[in-house]
């Protein structure tokens, strides 16, 4: 590129752009980008559209952001919702809300109050996810996994119209596993800990396994 | 060509490293993606790698991490960026490729030993002498095969990519398509050679360690 100086891009109000290379894009309103975002730090409050790729340093966010092709970020934070239709990387992601991925997401550290939906394979060095509502994964894996419910969402449980706050996954595979609320085909893992409220197929673990009562495991088996 | 896979439980266990150093691995893309392959068996779904491929990066992951940070390792490790030279005398010493490939499709400076070979060229003359060795294609040909692949091969991006040699009615032709390809031809055309560059350019670095 003959112009190395990155430009800044900071839109207010229904807007539109065709993406492109910047430094710092700000976004406040509802903003529709037709095509490949590359950018250091993105900030968007309200509502944003990206149809391509979103590639970032660092992504704060309040409101809505939506990706058609593969999103990566070396930071994603803030609360709202991120839909990504392909795959996702990040090296951080700390979100209140809900988190989409249609494809295969691999995360360094998650920290999650809401929900996600995965529909490929879900890695993390570190995932802590606490549950307010409905979640989905297929495949999920990493090192240390812990899946709590929150506090409020058992009262919330009465009233929502979405479903109880539980994570449904194929399988679950850590070092060090967690759950409390899930519903799993196979659970594989170093230590792991069935809290309240699982019902998991088959538990796989290689040192030590705990499961409360009334959690119900089908089969044990130590490898 | 069926591969021999091993099960991603197996390999843990055989390896001796945990699900989170893997999953990492993964993420810094130190392990391709599409070595992943997820196959049913009977107690479900299972994830599968290639033998011989995962094992051989893993002890070079293991081997190289102790001095590097993982995202130099990275750059090491991407098939094709590899950031290594090699003399016209050192290639024909280390009989990586024949003196006649080398002779044959190097710039007037690297013949004079002034320039080196980068990874990619190196890679180039690795192909054209693996299948002219091995008789597949005619030294006629292979000129064709090094302009194919020179013209080409980096508009791939260090994505994996295979090479496609056909034939037919005594006409030949190469071909360099994004991988996995799903290419189907008239029953007059025969595919002589299928190719993964990809694994190509590791058994190169292989033989350059």
């Amino acid at each position: 590129m003959a112009n190395t100086e990155r430009p800044d891009l900071k839109m207010v109000g229904t807007t539109s752009s065709n993406g492109g290379v910047y430094k710092l894009v700000k976004i406040t309103g509802e903003c529709e980008i037709n095509g490949d975002l590359y950018c250091g730090r993105l900030a968007c409050t309200g509502e944003m559209n990206v149809r391509g790729k979103l590639n970032a340093e660092a992504v704060r966010l309040t409101g809505v952001c939506g990706v058609e092709a593969s999103l990566a970020s070396g930071e994603i934070r803030g609360t709202g919702e991120v839909k990504v239709k392909g795959s996702l990387r990040s090296e951080k992601i700390k979100l209140d809300g809900q988190l989409s991925v249609d494809g295969n997401a691999d995360i360094g550290e998650a920290e999650l109050r809401g929900g996600i939906v995965c529909g490929g394979l879900l890695t993390a060095e570190r995932l802590d996810l606490s549950l307010f509502g409905p979640s989905t994964v297929r495949e999920l894996g990493g090192g240390r996994l812990r899946v709590r419910r929150s506090r409020i969402s058992a009262i919330k449980n009465l009233v929502s119209p979405w479903g109880a706050a539980t994570l449904t996954a194929g399988l679950i595979e850590g070092d060090q596993v967690e759950l409390q609320y899930t519903e799993a085909e196979v659970v594989r893992g170093g230590d792991v800990a069935i809290g309240p409220g699982c019902r998991i197929g088959r538990v796989e673990y290689r040192r030590e396994l705990r499961v409360a009562s009334g959690s119900t495991v089908g089969e044990r088996v130590r490898i | 060509m069926e591969r021999e896979l091993i099960s991603k439980k197996d390999l843990l266990e055989l390896t001796g490293i945990s699900y989170g150093q893997l999953y990492r691995w993964k993420r810094k893309q130190l392990i391709p993606e599409d070595w992943f392959i997820r196959k049913s068996t009977f107690t479900g779904q299972e994830t599968f790698f290639p033998k011989d491929m995962i094992l051989a990066r893993i002890d070079r992951i293991m081997n190289m991490k102790e001095d590097l940070s993982l995202d130099e390792l990275a750059g090491k490790l991407s098939p094709y960026q590899v950031d290594l030279t090699l003399s016209k005398r050192e290639l024909i010493e280390r009989n990586i490729v024949s003196v006649l490939v080398v002779d044959r499709f190097s710039t007037l400076a690297q013949q004079n030993g002034q320039e080196a070979y980068s990874f990619e060229q190196l890679l180039y003359l690795y192909a054209t002498d693996r299948l002219l060795s091995d008789g597949e294609i005619s030294l006629e040909e292979s000129g064709m095969l090094m302009e194919t692949l020179r013209n080409h091969f980096p508009r791939f991006e260090g994505k994996p990519c295979e090479l496609l040699f056909m034939r037919k009615m005594g006409v030949s032709m190469f071909a360099l398509v994004a991988a996995p390809p799903a290419l189907y031809f008239d029953p007059g055309v025969k595919i002589v050679i299928k190719m993964q560059l990809t694994e190509l350019a590791e058994q190169l670095r292989g033989e350059l360690n």
